[in-house]
């Protein structure tokens, strides 16, 4: 009688999964049992006969045999459904030659933009209080005085600077722009409701209105200037406040 | 499992039939060789074989990528090979009788070669049996491997595979192939 657990073993020796303690004890087992030393030898045998079954080839034409056998039409109906998820799919990499090409040509429309930004029309002169609203503003000065109120905002893009004043007082008041020479003066634009008188000489403007003044003054900044634009307000020939303007290139 | 045979399967599924011939072509004879050595039978192994990439094709989109590609093969060509044992287990019950007669003298010479011997030892044994100890010996699977290609848990594979080498001994020693 040979225990079920030495069956056992002998059949983990033979995978190779018998631990050198289990090998221990079973081949001293082995050795004091001869029924188990017959049955353990036998089993070997049997294993190793198993590797006297001849190896066997398939005929030639086998491998024609399953092609022809085989239906391929089954995924090719899928091909022509899944041909844009196989492009996906098998060319990953294609977006990001793709994401490169888009991110190149935004730049290059970007820049386009950017470049048109140093040749500003002057004459664009939509929003809010007459210029290009794409021109960064840069300063806004609140008009506060007693009979004065209003703003004077200033922007900037590229080369070009805009000052939009926009005041209302209760008597006539006047502006004098004082502007330095390395500064070109392109225009000056009185609001649609405004009613003013502009008087224009080298390097000096003044406009006289009493009520709404709505205008927008354009330069030029050509070179560094040597002295800021002066904006001065005046009320009867009395200077209510002078504003300085130093502009960096 | 071999990142060859995974991106052949998906170009399979995404119609290339190329890809399908590749696959046929690197493991026809493996699979011919596994049906043969469990069926004994040239014939039987290549019905079993093409009938193994049939499935095999018909599936593709079943396959699980976490397995081998060709243990997915393997346990197809287990399957295919017991239903085929089931449909054969009756023929052969209905022609006995004159297989015993057809066998001509030279065949019954030659079928004492030890290999023969054995080969027919092996086929005595029941197929419940002979899967686990055929695939184990040649294929040198785990338990837990032979359990996948099996569909059976890993204890009945070692039970099976041990009662399975006593049958054979057994059968070896009653037909005096040795002792």
């Amino acid at each position: 009688m040979i225990e079920e657990k030495y069956i056992e073993l002998m059949n983990k020796e033979i995978d190779h999964l018998i631990t050198s303690e289990e090998r221990i004890r079973l081949h001293n087992y082995i050795s004091v049992n001869n029924e188990a030393k017959e049955y353990y030898d036998e089993l070997l045998l049997t294993n190793e006969s198993l590797n006297h079954i001849p190896d066997h080839q398939p005929s030639e034409n086998l491998k024609i045999r399953i092609l022809n056998s085989i239906n391929f039409n089954k995924y090719n109906v899928k091909t022509v459904k899944n041909k844009y998820l196989k492009i996906l799919r098998v060319a990953n990499f294609r977006f990001v030659y793709t994401f490169a090409a888009g991110l190149i040509a935004g730049i290059i429309i970007y820049s386009l933009f950017f470049v048109n930004a140093g040749n500003v029309n002057p004459d664009d002169i939509s929003g809010t209080i007459g210029i290009n609203n794409s021109a960064k503003t840069i300063g806004e000065i609140p008009l506060n005085f007693p009979g004065i109120s209003g703003n004077i905002e200033l922007k900037e893009k590229g080369s070009t600077i805009w000052f939009n004043i926009h005041s209302n007082s209760s008597q006539p008041a006047d502006y004098i722009i004082t502007y330095p020479r390395q500064i070109q003066f392109e225009y000056i634009k009185p609001g649609s409701s405004a009613n003013m008188t502009i008087l224009k000489s080298e390097n000096y403007i003044k406009t006289s209105n009493s009520g709404s003044q709505e205008f927008t003054l354009a330069f030029t900044k050509n070179n560094t200037p040597s002295s800021p634009i002066h904006i001065q307000l005046t009320q009867s020939g009395n200077l209510i406040h002078d504003y300085e303007f130093s502009l960096k290139k | 499992m071999n990142t060859d045979d995974k991106v052949l399967v998906r170009e399979c599924i995404d119609g290339s039939k190329e890809a399908y011939k590749e696959i046929v072509e690197k493991y026809y004879k493996v699979v011919y060789r596994l049906a043969f050595r469990i069926l004994q039978n040239s014939d039987d192994a290549e019905e079993i074989t093409q009938s193994v990439f049939v499935k095999a094709y018909e599936n593709l989109e079943n396959y699980n990528p976490n397995y081998k590609f060709f243990s997915w093969l393997y346990r197809i060509t287990v399957n295919e090979t017991l239903n085929f044992s089931k449909k054969q287990s009756f023929t052969e019950k209905i022609n006995i009788e004159y297989s015993i007669i057809d066998e001509k003298p030279d065949e019954i010479y030659d079928r004492s070669e030890l290999g023969e011997k054995i080969q027919d030892a092996l086929m005595e044994l029941d197929m419940l049996y002979r899967l686990p100890v055929v695939l184990k010996h040649f294929l040198d699977y785990s338990y837990k491997e032979l359990s996948y290609l099996l569909g059976i848990p890993e204890k009945t594979v070692k039970s099976r595979l041990f009662t399975g080498r006593q049958l054979l001994k057994d059968i070896l020693i009653k037909n005096k192939v040795y002792k």
